[in-house]
């Protein structure tokens, strides 16, 4: 499959402030690449320089074969980005906000008519397509971001973080779509702080921190990263705080993290049987245990243990 | 295309927005209105209305040529309808009326040493004033009457006294057939004003677009940077053309405001200023972050420009050096240029005002052009 993103070295400097460092990264046609990062990771600084927003540092930046320098106008015609905030008029009707974007890709007349039902078709606001955006549910305008990104059916779809703050029911609406989406043809980039739909969507996941690409590849070959591990958690009671790094001296601990919510979440081997000498050691410090959960490795596991941090942090 | 689309767009969201209308409609006409009415009688060049005169006389001395020639003079058609003229014979009954405010004055005419003295009422003021300057010019007259009386009295034979006295002095205007009036005046004021407040409008909106993300999410389709730009300023210029277009058409039907009988060249130098007030605007939201301090700095432009410009008060009543303040304002460019060419035919002033308003738009344009180069998309901070 031919490459729809070809990143080498990438590097983006703010003066002083490296917010993405010599990044390697490779997207495929037809894939729904997720992009996951806690705050900061430099997810928002690769995404703009992709869609032509910032300029990179140093490095290589190519989409659809074409430089990023050279045939930036060319490359945006076929990109279409569902930005983080909802970036849509509120004293447009959902129709005029499609019409309007979707006219500055160059479409017109018939084609521009046909393009922007279909689109309000497709995230499900045809019915209210005469209404201000203003009268709409968070989760309405959310589709009409994304309905603003499709009309023009790029190739490319860039979404930021689309889920943001809205309910159940859309947020499934959107998933779909998604999924819908990219089965037409589109190579799709999804970032999100949710590894529930990081799981769901995405055929290949990225793991961004520090502004470095420190993990890459499908569900399965990431939690092969950390297949051999399991995740106990344990909350205590409030009356004492334990001694975390205590606890990392029992054989077969990895590491051990206290949270805020009186949660002790502690990284075992797979095969090591710690539970009753966490229990025991626990006990010796005076920490009451109300509740004990194993977890098996998932998304959330890995990027823990390969970033320190959770991804919402 | 691309910026026909940007024009439709910026002109169905700032059209379809009230508070918008209502400033940028309704608040001239109702300046218009307000300001026309209340200095129109400053303005106007019109008669100045008088009350009803009363005026009291006593003669000192027995009646004689003085007292027929000044009951002669005040009988004259000028002050027929509203003057009353009446002998009294107690003068202090008479001055004490005049207190009272019962008449506009008192003329004591004294026949043996040949004088007049007038006792005024200062509630009168305007009415006493005007009566003192007729007697003026009429005991002028009279001692020049003696005068040829004892140098040559044949003489009088050649003057023809029966010839009517009313005509002392006569006015010429000079140059001008039309007047302007208040309504003519804050007409064209409240626009060349309101045009300004385009700046408020513009740059409100292009802080917008940066603070929700539009400006850059239509930045993010193959648009470029000068079709944004260019796009925003053709709109925006719309915007104000259909809003103060709305202003002239109400104020030249119902008020009667008049822009001259060749009101092309007015037009296109309003155009210029809305050129230059968009540009402005544009550029402070382009180049500030802050919205209360481009906020600031556009109500002391406007006001500044509206003080020294003439806006609210003709800059012929303001002294030293606020009157010089007016160089360094576009309203008064731009009005002056347009008064000057409908009332007196004159292009000069107008040229310049073309001039100062281009000059101040090729630096904000300027302005933009460096600050969208050197910007990664409209980003807001």
């Amino acid at each position: 499959m031919q490459d729809i993103v070809s990143v080498s070295k990438l590097t983006k400097k703010f003066g002083d402030i490296t917010a993405v460092d010599r990044m390697d990264l490779t997207i495929k046609e037809g894939e729904i690449y997720g992009l996951l990062g806690p705050n900061a990771a430099g997810k928002s600084t690769t995404i703009n320089v992709l869609c032509g927003m910032q300029h990179k540092t140093d490095g290589q930046v190519k989409i659809f074969g074409k430089d990023i320098e050279k045939d930036i106008r060319a490359i945006k015609a076929d990109i279409g980005v569902v930005p983080q905030d909802i970036a849509i008029y509120s004293d447009l009707s959902a129709k005029e906000n499609v019409r309007f974007f979707a006219s500055l890709y160059g479409l017109k007349g018939a084609l521009l008519k046909e393009r922007t039902e279909e689109a309000l078709d497709f995230v499900g606001l045809r019915e209210r397509q005469n209404d201000l955006s203003k009268t709409f549910s968070g989760g309405m305008k959310r589709r009409l971001n994304i309905a603003c990104a499709i009309a023009h059916h790029p190739r490319l779809i860039i979404m930021d973080e689309p889920t943001v703050g809205i309910d159940p029911q859309s947020r499934n609406h959107i998933l779909t779509s998604v999924k819908q989406l990219n089965e037409m043809g589109s190579t799709i980039i999804y970032t999100t702080h949710y590894m529930e739909e990081a799981e769901f969507l995405c055929s290949r996941i990225g793991i961004i921190d520090h502004g470095k690409l420190i993990a890459e590849g499908s569900l399965s070959e990431l939690q092969g990263i950390v297949a051999d591990r399991k995740r106990i958690e344990i909350v205590t009671g409030i009356e004492k705080e334990a001694d975390a790094e205590a606890l990392k001296r029992i054989k077969g601990v990895l590491d051990t993290r206290l949270n805020e919510d009186d949660c002790i979440e502690v990284e075992v081997l797979k095969e090591a049987d710690v539970i009753g000498a966490l229990v025991s050691e626990l006990t010796r410090q005076g920490v009451s245990i109300r509740d004990i959960k194993v977890h098996a490795v998932n998304l959330e596991t890995t990027f823990l243990s390969l970033t320190g941090r959770k991804l919402r942090d | 295309m691309k910026i026909l689309s940007i024009i439709g767009k910026e002109m169905k969201t700032q059209l379809r927005n009230i508070s918008m209308l209502l400033i940028y409609v309704l608040m001239p006409i109702i300046l218009i209105l307000i300001l026309g009415v209340t200095f129109g009688s400053q303005m106007d060049g019109s008669s100045l209305t008088l009350g009803d005169m009363t005026v009291d006389y006593l003669v000192e001395g027995d009646a004689a040529e003085l007292t027929d020639g000044f009951l002669a003079m005040m009988n004259e058609d000028a002050f027929s309808g509203n003057m009353t003229v009446e002998e009294v014979s107690d003068k202090d009954a008479a001055l004490s009326s005049l207190a009272d405010g019962q008449i506009t004055c008192l003329v004591m005419v004294n026949e043996t040493d040949k004088s007049f003295t007038i006792y005024k009422n200062s509630l009168y003021n305007t009415e006493s004033s005007l009566i003192e300057a007729v007697m003026s010019t009429y005991v002028a007259r009279y001692n020049a009457v003696m005068e040829i009386v004892k140098v040559n009295p044949a003489a009088l034979a050649e003057i023809d006294l029966e010839a009517p006295a009313g005509d002392y002095s006569s006015m010429v205007a000079l140059g001008q057939e039309k007047n302007l009036n208040s309504m003519d005046y804050y007409g064209i004021a409240m626009v060349v004003l309101f045009i300004m407040y385009g700046i408020l409008q513009s740059f409100g909106d292009v802080l917008n677009e940066r603070k929700t993300g539009t400006g850059n999410r239509m930045l993010m389709t193959s648009l470029e940077k000068y079709e944004f730009f260019a796009g925003k300023m053709a709109g925006q210029i719309l915007v104000l053309a259909v809003q103060l277009g709305a202003v002239v058409l109400f104020s030249t039907q119902v008020f009667g405001v008049s822009w001259g009988d060749k009101p092309l060249l007015p037009f296109l130098l309003i155009l210029v200023e809305m050129v230059m007030a968009v540009s402005i605007g544009i550029t402070m939201g382009l180049s500030l972050n802050a919205e209360a301090t481009g906020m600031t700095m556009g109500h002391m432009i406007i006001v500044l420009s509206a003080f020294f410009g003439g806006s609210y008060v003709p800059v012929s009543q303001l002294g030293g050096m606020a009157s010089a303040g007016r160089f360094f304002s576009p309203i008064w460019w731009v009005q002056s240029g347009i008064v000057n060419y409908i009332y007196l035919g004159e292009k000069t002033t107008m040229m310049h005002a073309a001039l100062f308003c281009l000059g101040i738009t090729a630096v904000m344009f300027l302005i933009s052009v460096i600050k969208l180069g050197r910007t990664e998309g409209l980003s807001y901070a």
